[in-house]
């Protein structure tokens, strides 16, 4: 379709329906809360939360929150709050955010629409080395049990059924201690249903994310990071899958009536890394200033949850735990950048470094470094920290995507 | 045609005008001042400067490339375009063989990787840390009490390898007080804070991936740094050449894109 002929559109109706979910979500953790007839459970995005649903526990996300915080301008706030108590400024901004908000509603000061409280902590440390201390402390602080599964980092050499077959047992001994904790039994047929569901939302998700290896694309990175949320916090229920369906249509209708999101799109670009959660109004102006699309990311792969099948439903959670996304080696991160790259058809990278997000941020180097070499594609890496605005240097970084604009102009002419 | 660059670094503001055609024959003008706070007015009085040289004024020229920190703060210039593809336009122009740009200012670090063409290929620059650039070593230079100009020379004198423990540039400044009451050599301690300046710039010249016989360049204010110089070519194991001025470069750059505006 000739550029003259596509019609500008920057509102996805999938948006409102999002918008839907999560304030149906939270308006239901509130009345939760107050009526006190579900347990709450805060938990990890890699952790095998199947079994928490399966044992009906309202579960809630502290990084999804700590997200949010950002988007909001409220995380500094809630970071100011834990380091009056003597944590360090270098912690994960995210931990900060959570520890923050959790010492600000046990003192009584209030935090930024606050999670409801939790009665258990779950946490996988699949997805970074801080994130179990970090539970510890929340552990402590709300004076209620937590258990941690162990997941072992997915490297060459390693025995991958049996760190697969390490996280089972795992998981079963998780059951026991649910069951005597909610003095209910472990209902198996429930968790099928619970693991078809979420097979149904990743398939649905991904299909979804491949939308975009259309050019022109629907829709930006930045209208789709909002839609990890059903797939990490609602795939147990038909609703997340039901969302997908109808994104997928409507990114589909979209490509065939040539809506794109954005005007003047000359460069199809990939981001590396957690976005800036309060720069991505700034980001998304500034990229499309300078003509330049971000289509992409790999931090789509940490909601992907496709190893779920109802046909081995507890194995398939096990597995789909310990083969999450963060838990994978530095070079299979960099093949499927390299594969992301081509699929989608990419022209260059943006890689967000996050100062305090050492384990997404160590391997950031690497792949850029591998982009570079095997595809001859120009990179940037940008400087920020998860949710801390503190350290967001906002012209150094536009400097750099202008850099990044003008040497693809140079490569095109 | 009469076009101008004025390149607004963090210390210092440079203007080139560069004239040509129309009975003016070919002709280049240039001039320096410290950028201070007033970006626009220094601008302005850089370019004026650069200008009367030449017995021209502001009223004769065509087009104006702003690149630098300040870049944006211009009002009078044409375009703004980073000091990436500045300072690849103006290496190129100089040195037409060279595909690998150092460019280290008082604030950044910026390394260019170029084709033959002198397009930019790949870049990098250092992260949001005064350690590894001209900051660094003005700092440095202050707590030793050695004038900058002089503190690559004396660091050349060195006879004791020392490693300081610290690159951060408030530590650092500790540091070089807490060695100086041990009576460790000034020279010493330059040399070290040298190799520390050399090693930064060195880990991001290896990450843009260069040619292993590509032609350096250096520019910025810290190309003026002899010591700086001899450890990267060490680093290298090749030459790097460095032009006459060094922190004109980007603003002639700026120029010459100035020229080939559409």
């Amino acid at each position: 379709m000739g550029e003259e002929t596509l019609k500008v559109n920057q509102r996805l109706e999938a948006q409102k329906r999002l918008g839907k979910l999560i304030q149906g979500h939270y308006s239901y953790a509130r009345e939760v809360e107050k009526k006190k007839d579900q347990l709450i459970a805060w938990t990890t995005s890699g952790a095998p939360n199947e079994i928490l649903w399966t044992m009906d526990f309202f579960v809630q996300f502290p990084e999804a929150y700590a997200a949010t915080c950002g988007a909001k301008h409220a995380a500094h706030a809630h970071c100011v709050i834990t380091e009056t108590h003597g944590y360090e400024r270098h912690l994960c901004t995210y931990c900060r955010n959570s520890l923050g908000s959790t010492l600000a509603e046990i003192e009584g000061k209030g935090a930024f629409d606050p999670l409801a409280r939790p009665d258990f902590l779950l946490v996988a440390n699949n997805s970074c080395i801080l994130i179990t201390k970090w539970w510890e402390h929340l552990s402590h602080y709300w004076k209620i049990p937590m258990i941690n599964i162990d997941s072992p980092l997915i490297v060459p050499g390693m025995d991958q059924k049996e760190i697969v077959d390490h996280v089972k047992r795992q998981c079963m001994d998780l059951i026991n201690f649910l069951e005597g904790f909610t003095g209910k039994k472990f209902d198996y047929d429930r968790l099928k249903e619970i693991v078809a569901n979420g097979k149904r939302s990743a398939e649905g998700y991904r299909e979804v994310l491949n939308a975009n290896r259309h050019d022109p694309v629907p829709a930006t990175f930045f209208d789709l990071i909002g839609h990890n949320f059903p797939n990490l916090v609602l795939r147990f229920k038909p609703e997340a899958e039901e969302h997908y369906k109808m994104m997928k249509a409507e990114l589909e209708q979209r490509i065939s009536d040539g809506i794109v999101p954005m005007p003047n799109m000359k460069y199809r670009l990939y981001w590396d890394g957690v976005p800036y959660w309060f720069a991505i109004r700034n980001l998304s102006e500034k990229l499309q200033s300078l003509g330049m699309c971000l289509v992409t990311s790999t931090y789509f792969e940490v909601f992907a949850f496709e190893r779920l099948d109802p046909s081995r439903p507890l194995d398939s959670v096990a597995e789909n735990t310990a083969m999450f996304y963060l838990n994978r080696s530095v070079n299979y991160k960099a093949e499927v950048t390299e594969k992301i790259f081509k699929d989608f058809h990419l022209d260059a990278g943006v890689f967000a470094y996050a100062l305090s997000c050492k384990p997404f941020s160590i391997s950031m180097h690497y792949i850029a470094d591998t982009i570079q070499k095997k595809l001859s594609a120009p990179v940037t890496i940008i400087e920020g920290d998860l949710v801390d605005e503190t350290f967001y240097d906002e012209e150094r970084n536009n400097m750099k995507l202008q850099a990044l604009a003008e040497t693809l102009a140079a490569k095109k002419r | 045609m009469i076009v101008a660059g004025v390149d607004v670094g963090s210390q210092t503001t440079k203007a080139v005008i560069l004239g040509y055609g129309q009975g003016f024959g070919g002709f280049y003008s240039e001039a320096m001042k410290p950028t201070g706070i007033d970006v626009p007015e220094v601008s302005k009085m850089v370019i004026g400067e650069a200008l009367e040289k030449v017995q021209l004024s502001f009223a004769n020229v065509d087009k104006i490339v702003s690149t630098g920190y300040g870049r944006i703060s211009i009002p009078f210039s044409t375009r703004t375009i980073t000091e990436i593809t500045c300072n690849a336009a103006g290496v190129h122009q100089l040195y037409p063989d060279v595909t690998l740009a150092i460019d280290v200012g008082g604030q950044d670090s910026k390394i260019i990787k170029m084709n033959s063409e002198g397009k930019v290929l790949q870049f990098a620059m250092n992260d949001k840390c005064a350690a590894g650039t001209g900051k660094f070593l003005e700092i440095a230079a202050q707590a030793l009490e050695i004038p900058l100009d002089d503190l690559g020379k004396i660091s050349l004198r060195s006879r004791r390898r020392i490693t300081m423990s610290s690159i951060c540039t408030v530590f650092a400044q500790t540091e070089i007080v807490s060695l100086i009451a041990r009576r460790t050599d000034k020279e010493d301690i330059a040399a070290a804070l040298h190799e520390a300046v050399a090693n930064r710039i060195f880990g991001l010249i290896n990450s843009v991936n260069p040619e292993a016989k590509a032609r350096v360049v250096m520019t910025g204010g810290v190309a003026r740094n002899i010591a700086v110089v001899k450890l990267l070519e060490r680093m290298l194991g090749r030459e790097i050449l460095v032009p006459d001025n060094p922190q004109i470069v980007t603003a002639l750059g700026a120029a010459l894109m100035a020229e080939n505006l559409d």
